[in-house]
């Protein structure tokens, strides 16, 4: 077939990417738009989008890059960040991931592409490897309960403050803070205590407790110097006064040292990011928390419990859901409704590979070598000031400091400044004996004459007996069986065949934007260039990132049409917060002190009601009209009411109903004719590139997931990153940077790393440059005919909720199945369970609206996939239309059995009176390629009145069976 | 002398209920003091406080019986409306099982608890569609108990609950 010549230009292909995220193919777009009556894009986004707030300018975002020119671009800036060995500290360590680890789980989209386990049943395998992390995180710290991870380990210290609060019995608004904790846990402390009504007090515990009416102290162990003291009188005193104490534990030296448990605390909080997970420059990592059993109505963070599916087997799911903010709103005990999942699974799995014995081997080494440092050190006749260590010193260096500092980095070392006279050095489990040659040659001239192998016989472990960790951990069996790599490989590929991740179909969750990841974006993320780098390391080694992290926030600005963008909020609830936070420090600049009210309307986010909670707002619902729109009439009476009180208005635009509210303008004009800002948020900005702009439609600031719009994995139930937008006047009330100059200075951090999740960036970057400008506004495009196209072949069958006056819904919609369930029986519960059998991921259950799925399919999602949604979607209604007629049973139904394990459907004893075929092979096409559920429906009140968070004796396990029904 | 009468209805609802009973309330020249209406699986439930002359009270009564059809009625004398004790709001939220209003009314009522007003649906949660209990309860408190301690023992209960409390 002869076709006419193209030019080179043209056969370059500067647009392929565009064509690959995208999923219809151009034919199939037309088709679709056709079904809709329409014969163009921009037709529709005409019809959809209010002529209003219609973007009309040009985005400032560059042409489309191949993905090997975005590749080789973002090469230039990994290889411009220099790779020094940074013995910095601060709760960030070098690290050796197992490449296994790195290579099956890390990079494996089976695991990064997952959603949160919301959907028990298809997500065994990551709810596994995250019960072995609450595990390890609950033996190595000696408590009863450890959660699957919260954002950082400065957060989780606020968080740990914030549980201390609601548990102490002590009426005290004071919070004690030693001085030896990490500057940046302190600084997050603070931060969050300011909107609070909490005082922080930052002093000596070991001196200054007395006499406080405090409610709860943080402690650092080690300390920030490298200290290790016994705890165990402070833990005493503070009890006596009623107060509850948070420790920040470094959890590689609990393997050697006497856990917090064990001390008295009450709490434990840290990073994990040592077990195995590269630095990135601050984050993503996994901190842990750690509490008594009795805590556990109040702990925030997901937790991962273990119940009984409807076959009586062993079945994991999230536990205590009652804390989330999706349920208790501005209640809700901390507005982090999500974990760090994927680096949480690869902390854990680090602890499978190693094993105890590892594990203890690599943090003896560690100390050993800080041993024979010090002893190096001290014999040639400097001062070193810990009594005791594990892999930190801290050396006085007087009026040296600087020259001191300089020769380390001349050899390749990034050494911590303590103070002017103080430099301390944390050791890790990539030093060698040869890196602490190197620092005595910094500190003692390179004719030291000293050596590593000679002092080793000499330096003798020094830590008095309560110091020392006598009590086992990791004693369940999964901490002994994988260690050939062989067993490793297999056992990670057996729990992510558990899992139905978007690698296997398509996950068409409303509000969750569950868009390809696609490979060219993930790969740059482990290079050594952007992993490999601490994030207090000199700025001037950092350029890469320096110009990924500026050329970023400008393609956002672009996008967003806001003027300035921060993205340090490591996770969309702590963007709202910072949000939040710019907010009321820009009314307190301008003396409006008495600002708190934060106007809602009900149809929004949980988290909002939890930030805004968290940020000191009083919290007021707007009420919706019937067709989902905020209703005016309350809007402007609650304006009447409250005006002069107003701080803020936070709406979701397209709403979370799916719509495309036409009288968003008036909102925010009456907001802001009150004295009001408008928060947008940005959960539907997918919605939006290209056709309309927050920044430039009203909004005053808005957070953007980058995992939803801007392509970073959701990781199994992950934060991603939570950047904000601010027009100009809140520009100098973006959160400023612990332990960095330069950074606005009104409001204080709200993440432990400067950068938040800089590792993650070059996603959201290599997103946005391979798509270019007419790809990402293409992108917009189809997401919204996607979703039309669903509404439409859909609606004969379901009613759709909510649409626009034109009939149109924006990128997402919501399908209600609330008449179904009064005159049938069949609940929002059986149909998405039943999804699972037909092979898919259910869409959002009851949100918004209870009893109800919110679907949205992403522009990634091709025609042929939609279209098999829809026909595993109108299939089940049919089955719903059987048991209406009485062809299938009331109960005895595949919808009330869904899911169907193989065990099950292969089992001898059938008993139900429809078909094997019906439960397994509803449809032909799942004879070619079937995902089974590994068990079957998990039982939730069980779960929660049976709460098991860590793996159980060794015998259980061996037995299912064995695990009975109450 | 004036009678305070709380009156509890339930039957078939149907439009004009609360109509007839308010008009035969002022025929016998009586006070509507206070209520709670509700309509459950389609039956009208009802619990109302009148107080209306001594004299009218049994015309009043067979008025309401007769002309109220589908209904069943019953009438208790209010005693004084002194509340011995503090007011309390709890909210409580919890995955729903079987029995556990039995299970919370009890622990109420052992531990010096009045159920002045109660107000539960089931809901299904956001996201995990799990069925979550959800009740708002005023209680009051008999002197001597410890609200704390009340809260406790509720949240023992089930493993799940959580239990906001407001003081009234």
């Amino acid at each position: 077939m002869k076709q006419s010549r193209l030019s080179l230009q043209q056969l370059h292909r500067a647009d392929d990417f565009a064509s690959r995220h995208i999923g219809p193919a151009e034919q199939d777009q037309q088709s679709m738009l056709a079904a809709l009556g329409l014969s163009s894009l921009d037709q529709l986004i005409e019809k959809v989008v209010p002529e209003s707030i219609r973007r009309r300018d040009e985005m400032q975002i560059g042409a489309a890059l191949t993905e090997h020119e975005a590749m080789a671009r973002l090469k230039t800036m990994a290889d411009n960040n220099q790779l020094l060995k940074s013995y910095l500290g601060l709760g960030y360590h070098n690290t050796l991931t197992p490449p296994t680890i790195q290579r099956n789980i890390l990079e494996n989209p089976a695991w990064y592409t997952a959603y949160t386990p919301y959907q028990a049943e298809i997500s065994q395998g990551r709810m596994e490897a995250m019960f072995n992390f609450q595990t390890m995180v609950t033996d190595l710290t000696g408590l009863e309960l450890a959660n699957a991870s919260l954002l950082d380990e400065a957060t989780a210290c606020a968080e740990a403050m914030t549980l201390c609060q609601r548990m102490s019995k002590s009426k005290g608004k004071l919070f004690f803070v030693a001085d030896d904790c990490h500057p940046q846990n302190i600084d997050v402390v603070k931060t969050r205590a300011s909107t609070l009504d909490i005082e922080v007090v930052v002093g000596d515990p070991m001196q200054d407790l007395q006499g406080l009416d405090l409610f709860g102290v943080l402690l650092q162990y080690p300390g920030t110097s490298g200290e290790i003291r016994d705890y165990r009188a402070i833990c005493e005193q503070a009890h006596a006064q009623k107060a509850l104490v948070a420790v920040s534990a470094d959890l590689l030296s609990l393997t050697l040292l006497t856990p917090p448990g064990e001390f008295g605390a009450d709490v434990a909080v840290g990073n994990t990011q040592r077990f195995g997970v590269p630095l990135f420059y601050g984050g993503p990592h996994a901190a842990y928390m750690a509490t008594r059993d009795a805590f556990k109505r109040s702990m925030p963070g997901r937790l991962i419990g273990l119940s009984i599916d409807s076959h009586g087997n062993p079945a994991y799911r999230l536990a205590l859901q009652t804390r989330e903010q999706h349920i208790r709103r501005e209640k809700a005990t901390s507005n982090i409704c999500t974990a760090q999942a994927l680096l949480a699974v690869i902390a854990s799995m680090y602890a499978v590979y190693h094993g105890p014995r590892g594990l203890q081997q690599i943090a003896e080494r560690i100390q050993r070598l800080t041993a024979i440092l010090a002893k190096g050190l001290r014999q040639s006749g400097l001062e070193i000031t810990n009594r005791y260590h594990f892999d930190t010193i801290t050396l006085n260096s007087g009026d040296k400091t600087d020259a001191y500092l300089q020769a380390a980095v001349d050899r390749g070392y990034n050494l911590r400044r303590l103070d002017a006279a103080h430099i301390s050095i944390a050791l890790d489990e990539s030093t060698t004996a040869a890196d602490v040659e190197q620092l005595w040659a910094v500190f003692c001239g390179a004719d030291h004459g000293l050596s590593a192998a000679d002092l080793d016989a000499e330096v003798e472990p020094d830590w008095p007996s309560e110091l020392v960790r006598s009590s086992a951990y990791l004693t369940h069996e999964v901490f002994h069986s994988y260690h050939s790599e062989t067993e490793m490989m297999r056992y990670m590929r057996s729990l992510a065949d558990k899992d139905l991740a978007l690698d296997r179909a398509m996950i068409p969750l409303g509000s969750c934007t569950m868009k390809l990841n696609a490979a060219a974006e993930l790969m740059p993320v482990s290079w050594p260039g952007f992993a490999g780098l601490h994030p207090y390391a000199p700025l001037d080694q950092a350029q890469g990132y320096a110009q990924l992290i500026e050329e970023l926030e400008q393609l956002l600005c672009a996008a967003t049409g806001y003027d300035a963008v921060s993205l340090q909020p490591n996770s969309g609830a702590q963007g709202e917060y910072a949000g939040l936070l710019a907010i009321r420090a820009y009314h307190d600049s301008r003396g409006d002190q008495d600002r708190d009210i934060c106007l809602i309307p009900s149809s929004a986010h949980g988290t909002n009601p939890a930030s805004a909670h968290m940020a000191g707002m009083r919290v007021i619902v707007v009420a919706t009209d019937e067709q989902g729109n905020i209703s005016l009439d309350d809007l402007k009476a609650k304006l009447e009411q409250h005006g002069d009180k107003l701080a803020a208005i936070m709406i979701t635009y397209p709403s979370t109903h799916g719509v495309f509210e036409a009288s968003v303008v008036e909102v925010c004009d009456l907001i802001h004719q009150h004295g009001g800002q408008v928060y947008i948020d940005g959960a539907n900005m997918n919605a939006m590139v290209g056709v309309c702009s927050p920044g430039k439609f009203g909004g005053d600031v808005s957070h953007l997931n980058l995992h939803k719009t801007f392509a970073i994995p959701h990781g199994g139930g992950g934060p991603g990153v939570g950047p904000i937008g601010v027009v100009e006047h809140l520009k100098p009330f973006l959160p400023g940077y612990s332990q960095l100059a330069g950074g606005p200075e009104h409001v204080g951090p709200v993440s432990g790393a400067p950068w938040g999740s800089a590792g993650i960036l070059p996603i959201s970057w290599a997103y946005i440059s391979m798509m270019g400008q007419s790809g990402v506004t293409q992108a917009t495009q189809v997401a919204i005919l996607n979703a039309n196209y669903m509404a439409q072949r859909l609606q004969d069958h379901f009613p759709i909720l909510y649409t626009d006056a034109n009939g149109m819904i924006a990128h997402e919609c919501i399908i209600d199945l609330r008449p179904i369930k009064d005159e049938i029986g069949i609940t929002v519960d059986d149909v998405a369970k039943r999804l699972i059998d037909y092979g898919f991921h259910a869409p959002t259950m009851s949100f918004p609206v209870p009893g109800t799925l919110m679907i949205e399919p992403t522009e990634s999602e091709s025609r042929q996939e939609i279209d098999r949604f829809c026909d595993a979607m109108i299939a089940i209604k049919q089955e719903i239309d059987a048991v209406a007629a009485g062809e299938l049973d009331k109960e005895d139904n595949p919808l009330k059995h869904a899911p169907h394990t193989v065990d099950s459907v292969t089992g001898d004893d059938w008993a139900h009176g429809y078909s094997r075929q019906l439960a397994a092979f509803p449809v032909a096409s799942l004879k070619q390629a079937k995902y089974w559920s590994p068990v079957g429906r998990v039982d939730n009140v069980y779960g929660d009145r049976n709460l098991v968070c860590s793996c159980p004796p060794v015998a259980e396990y061996a037995e299912p069976d064995q695990v009975a029904v109450a | 002398m004036t009678k305070a009468v709380v009156i509890s209805l339930i039957g078939d609802d149907r439009p004009g209920i609360v109509e007839s009973i308010a008009s035969i309330v002022v025929q016998h020249q009586g006070d509507w003091i206070e209520s709670h209406m509700a309509n459950l699986a389609g039956k009208f439930a009802g619990i109302l406080r009148v107080n209306l002359p001594d004299q009218e009270f049994e015309a009043f009564a067979s008025d309401l019986k007769s002309k109220t059809e589908g209904l069943n009625i019953a009438f208790e004398t209010a005693s004084a409306d002194s509340k011995p004790g503090r007011a309390y709001k709890l909210e409580l939220l919890g995955q729903d099982q079987p029995g556990i209003i039995y299970r919370i009314s009890s622990a109420l009522a052992s531990n010096g608890a009045t159920v002045q007003e109660m107000e539960s649906e089931v809901i299904d949660a956001s996201m995990s569609g799990e069925k979550l209990f959800r009740a708002s309860i005023s209680i009051c408190l008999a002197k001597g108990h410890d609200i704390d301690q009340l809260s406790k023992v509720l949240e023992d209960l089930a493993n799940e609950l959580i239990v906001d409390i407001e003081l009234e």
